[in-house]
């Protein structure tokens, strides 16, 4: 018993870790959240797309020497206009609309990264850098986390209708448009929020995973948006005591645990758990 | 039904027409999906919105709900702008069957309070007097015992009696019907058709739309053949002869 407190104690004393551990479960909450709306309406690739696009203003913003939410925030949301702008006016496909975009974005990131090496780590923003989050760092993760959650959960039932069915919220006068714009903005708000945690690469699979793999649970939204959060809260602890006893990457053992998860439910689930879907008809052919 | 502040609009607007279409035109890219489509719906009626698949029903009816621009004409709700009518929850849709998610984690007596979302405050957190609202339409349209299933555990009959659930909660006086008989069966079609004759009775402008023609001549009042303009307006008995359908259905019916 005593060993087991010490074992979860000890990576705590390091002032690092616990400021790790507050990033990373603030960003994976409020990415839980988002997630239950951006994979029912079908938004998982404009999460892609958004996390990548911000790489330009992670960039600029370092250079500038500016908050990074700042310049992050200013380039998701750009992303996400110039993609609607390209789907407006021409007839490309919405996928191919949001690759072109969002490619573009991230290799102008690159390109000014490569150009200013002394100051940016790439691999920090491509991967995460949690264990070295400054002061700064929190206080932006946390106050934009603080919005993003607050928003998303004061408009929750209107997001609901609209990812199930916006002709109706259309046909009663409530703004679609708004509430669409809404959403959006704050998917730029979450990958800001997240991509201190885990890097801008691996922001998106904590956008989708927790989503699906709660959608696998249960026929309930309500739910959905609890067990989201509750597993993802558990993964993310789970996986920043793995990556440190293993001596491994923060935010891919964050992800990692993630997906372990996503498999269970995607075993064992009641709603579309393989085995278990195997398991009743093999009973009912036994039956027969 | 109790009366609802969505009726006492309704009187203030009585003596205008439900619906009054004027010159409705919608293009998509190169397809000109209406052109032209004048048609005005009283209250208290039945009309059958016939026509073949493609032939811009659920065109005409984003239309009316403003999910579709228009190229050309106008459209007044009760007389007023159609923005203004929607907000007062006086339009009801009822989608397609293909356009739902019939896996959406929702269950029919939450789908049946999003009817009510027009009244609710910017949470839309439901009172008692919309729990009551949503459990008397539950109870009209016989889903009672069915209120906590997922939406897609229904037979294709109960699932268009949830979104006529929705319109009584929502207390609308214009139905908009896309297809609410594709894929049900013939005792569910009775129980809906009954339904909604009830519905008129009560003042209710309801349009249905349907490619099917089974079933038009008992249910409608009125009928509008449509074939991307408006071909004929008039009588069901007078619509469906064989020349009419003929000239709207082309072969595959004649
Ligand atoms: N979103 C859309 N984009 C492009 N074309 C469309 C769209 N919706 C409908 N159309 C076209 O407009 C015409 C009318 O379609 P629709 O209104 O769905 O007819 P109906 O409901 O009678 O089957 C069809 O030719 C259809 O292919
Ligand atoms: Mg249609």
């Amino acid at each position: 018993m005593t060993e087991w407190i010490s074992w979860l104690i000890e990576p705590l004393q390091f002032a690092f870790m616990a400021r790790a551990l507050l990033v990373t479960v603030v960003a994976a909450l409020t990415c839980a959240i988002l997630s239950v709306w951006l994979v029912q309406i079908g938004w998982a690739l404009m999460g892609d797309a958004v996390s990548h696009a911000v790489l330009p203003g992670v960039a600029i913003s370092y250079i500038l020497g500016w908050p990074f939410a700042v310049g992050a925030f200013i380039f998701g949301a750009g992303a996400v206009a110039l993609i609607g702008g390209v789907r407006a006016t021409t007839r490309i496909k919405s996928d191919a609309a949001i690759g072109v975009v969002f490619t573009a974005l991230f290799a102008l990131g690159l390109v000014i990264i490569s150009k200013t090496p002394s100051q940016t780590d790439l691999g920090h923003i491509l991967f995460g850098n949690v264990l070295g989050v400054s002061d700064a760092d929190i206080w932006q993760v946390l106050g934009s986390g603080a919005i993003a959650v607050s928003l998303l959960l004061l408009k929750r039932r209107d997001l609901t209708l609209y990812a199930f069915d916006r002709a109706h919220a259309d046909a009663i006068g409530i703004n679609t448009r708004w509430l669409s714009m809404l959403l959006l903005g704050l998917l730029a708000l979450t990958v800001v929020v997240a991509l201190q945690a885990v890097g801008i690469l691996l922001v998106v699979a904590m956008l989708i995973t927790p989503g699906v793999t709660a959608y696998l649970l249960t026929k309930r939204f309500d739910r959905m948006l609890w067990l989201s959060m509750a597993i993802t809260v558990v993964c993310a602890v789970a996986g920043l005591y793995l990556s440190y006893y293993l001596d491994a990457s923060a935010g891919g053992a964050v992800v990692l645990t993630q997906s372990a998860a996503f498999l269970l439910a995607y075993l064992f689930g009641p709603r579309g758990g393989v085995v278990v879907n195997w398991i009743r008809s093999r009973r009912e052919v036994v039956a027969a | 039904m109790t009366p609802t502040a969505a009726d006492h609009h309704v009187d203030s607007a009585a003596s205008a027409q439900t619906l009054e279409a004027r010159g409705v035109a919608v293009r998509y890219g190169t397809v000109q999906a209406l052109q032209g489509v004048d048609l005005t719906l009283d209250s208290a009626t039945i009309t059958g919105l016939l026509g073949m698949n493609g032939s811009g029903k659920s065109s005409f009816f984003g239309a009316i709900m403003g999910t579709v621009k228009t190229t050309a004409g106008s459209v007044r709700l009760f007389g007023a702008a159609p923005k203004e009518a929607r907000s007062r929850g006086l339009v009801a849709y009822m989608p397609q069957s293909e356009n739902v998610d019939w896996d959406f984690p929702i269950s029919v007596r939450e789908v049946v309070m999003t009817g009510r979302y027009g009244r609710l405050g910017l949470t839309r957190r439901p009172h008692g007097r919309d729990r009551a609202a949503v459990g008397e339409a539950l109870d009209r349209v016989g889903l009672t015992e069915l209120a906590s299933r997922q939406i897609g555990e229904l037979s294709g009959g109960q699932r268009k009696r949830v979104f006529v659930a929705r319109a009584i909660a929502q207390g609308a006086r214009l139905l908009l019907l896309d297809e609410p008989f594709a894929g049900v069966d013939k005792a569910s079609e009775a129980t809906i058709s009954a339904l909604l004759r009830e519905l008129r009775d009560e003042g209710c402008s309801i349009l249905i739309s349907t490619h099917d023609l089974a079933g038009v001549p008992e249910l409608c009042d009125d009928v509008v053949l449509l074939k991307n303009r408006v071909l004929f307006r008039g009588e069901p008995s007078e619509a469906l002869s064989p020349e009419r359908l003929a000239l709207v259905f082309g072969l595959e019916s004649a």
